[in-house]
């Protein structure tokens, strides 16, 4: 750039330290000769000073809004995953499908990767398991120990579920709730290892063969592992009787394979 | 959580609870529809705000509701745009009587909205100039122009405000 001329508009790139260090140069040595295009930059710099003040801004956002939005999202979820007659025929579909499972909308697909049909199963299964991290889908029932978690299970309607322990890998319980996955009334507990990691685990009336093709499966103790991976999250899903269970987290894959080949049982 | 940014965005933008209340919720449905465009590895925020600022500047021209401005011209032409002495300081933004949100707010508003839309995501939400072009649909050379006319009229509108309220520094001439 010629020192001599005024730099107009690119000041905006000086200001904001986006020229390369020669053009930067250059302005300097015409703002040191140059009042005018001094007193610009100056108001320039004052005016992002000002606006800066803007960001830290304490913007009350209403209490119930991520409660409406979440149903919004329920409804488009449910109008996406249901043909429409049915959705016509039972509205009451529309309640199965819990507004939290939506909640986290757009972070928590940012969270399980690429897009996949609304109905995706392994998709919804690390979507909740994000849901569940950021509180946005909520634990009906808090507590460390499997048989408070049963008795939870065996007193709500939905699905008999049985809680798998993992203590003796020191991984906690935390809590369950009863939910839907993609209209399939479910129940679901979760759990955190010692450095924070989080597992979901799901289990719901129906069939391995619904799932998409695998990415990977595995053969072992008599039992068929399906196995997806959705952005970080790695989802195993095997047959259990007339259940289906299913186990999320950011663990490594192979340990969360280990940890379902470990605790798969056949039903009594 | 991006829903906190999407409703920071949507009140900056709108200014009134309720529309901010609908422009989230419409954006938010806009992104759960249109999640198959978000490019995985990408600024997710900058996505997001692009739907808050289509799914308004879409409202805006539907309903004709956003307050008028002035044009950008009018404006300048307004501030007559001679540039100050530099010995003519501004006030401090950074010590305790710096600019009031409130203050800051109002001198935005009287931006068009294109410029003030400009403004609010390079300055406020922190976006590059290349995410704001795309947030804005606009080039890069845009986003640079807005933002220059943009931060000089709203030091301007700063500077007549502390004029008015007895804020600015007494000026001191430069020695010749």
């Amino acid at each position: 750039m010629n020192p001599a001329a005024h730099p107009g508009d690119r000041l905006v790139d000086f200001v904001d330290g986006r020229l390369d260090p020669a053009s930067a140069d250059a302005v300097r040595a015409h703002l040191a000769v140059c009042a005018d295009c001094r007193a610009v930059e100056m108001d320039l710099r004052a005016a992002v000073s000002a606006s800066v003040a803007l960001r830290d801004d304490a913007i009350e956002m209403p209490a119930d809004l991520l409660a409406s939005v979440s149903r919004a999202l329920d409804a488009e979820s449910v109008r996406a995953a249901v043909p429409a007659p049915v959705a016509r025929i039972h509205p009451v579909i529309r309640a199965l499908v819990s507004a939290a499972a939506i909640a986290a909308l757009v972070l928590l697909y940012l969270q399980v990767g690429a897009p996949r049909p609304a109905s995706d199963l392994p998709t919804l299964v690390a979507r909740d398991l994000a849901a569940v991290g950021s509180r946005t889908l909520p634990l009906a029932v808090q507590a460390r120990d499997a048989a408070t978690l049963e008795r939870y299970f065996a007193n709500s309607a939905g699905p008999r579920v049985r809680v798998i322990d993992l203590a003796m890998m020191q991984i906690a319980l935390e809590g369950a709730t009863r939910h839907t996955l993609a209209g399939r009334p479910s129940g679901l507990y979760s759990y955190q290892t010692p450095s924070g990691a989080r597992l979901v685990c799901q289990m719901y009336e129906g069939r391995l063969s619904d799932l998409p093709p695998p990415e990977r499966a595995r053969d072992q103790n008599g039992f068929h592992f399906q196995i997806y991976t959705r952005g970080r999250v790695t989802v195993v899903f095997w047959q259990e009787g007339e259940l289906v269970c299913v186990l999320a987290s950011e663990l490594p894959a192979d340990e969360l394979i280990a940890l379902a080949v470990a605790k798969a049982m056949a039903p009594a | 959580m991006h829903l906190r940014a999407v409703y920071n965005a949507a009140y900056r933008l709108t200014r009134d609870v309720d529309r901010a209340r609908d422009l989230t919720q419409d954006a938010m449905l806009r992104a759960f529809r249109a999640f198959d465009t978000f490019t995985p590895g990408t600024n997710a925020r900058a996505w997001l705000l692009k739907i808050v600022y289509s799914v308004f500047i879409n409202q805006y021209h539907h309903h004709r509701r956003t307050p008028a401005t002035h044009s950008i011209e009018a404006l300048e032409m307004q501030h007559g745009f001679e540039p100050v002495s530099p010995a003519t300081p501004m006030p401090d933004p950074w010590q305790p009587e710096g600019w009031s949100e409130p203050v800051v707010r109002e001198a935005l508003e009287a931006l068009p909205e294109e410029f003030r839309a400009t403004v609010l995501l390079v300055d406020v939400e922190e976006l590059s100039y290349e995410e704001a072009a795309g947030v804005l649909d606009c080039a890069v050379g845009t986003v640079r122009s807005r933002l220059f006319r943009a931060r000089r009229l709203l030091a301007a509108s700063l500077r007549a405000y502390a004029a008015a309220h007895g804020r600015l520094p007494a000026t001191t001439k430069e020695a010749p």
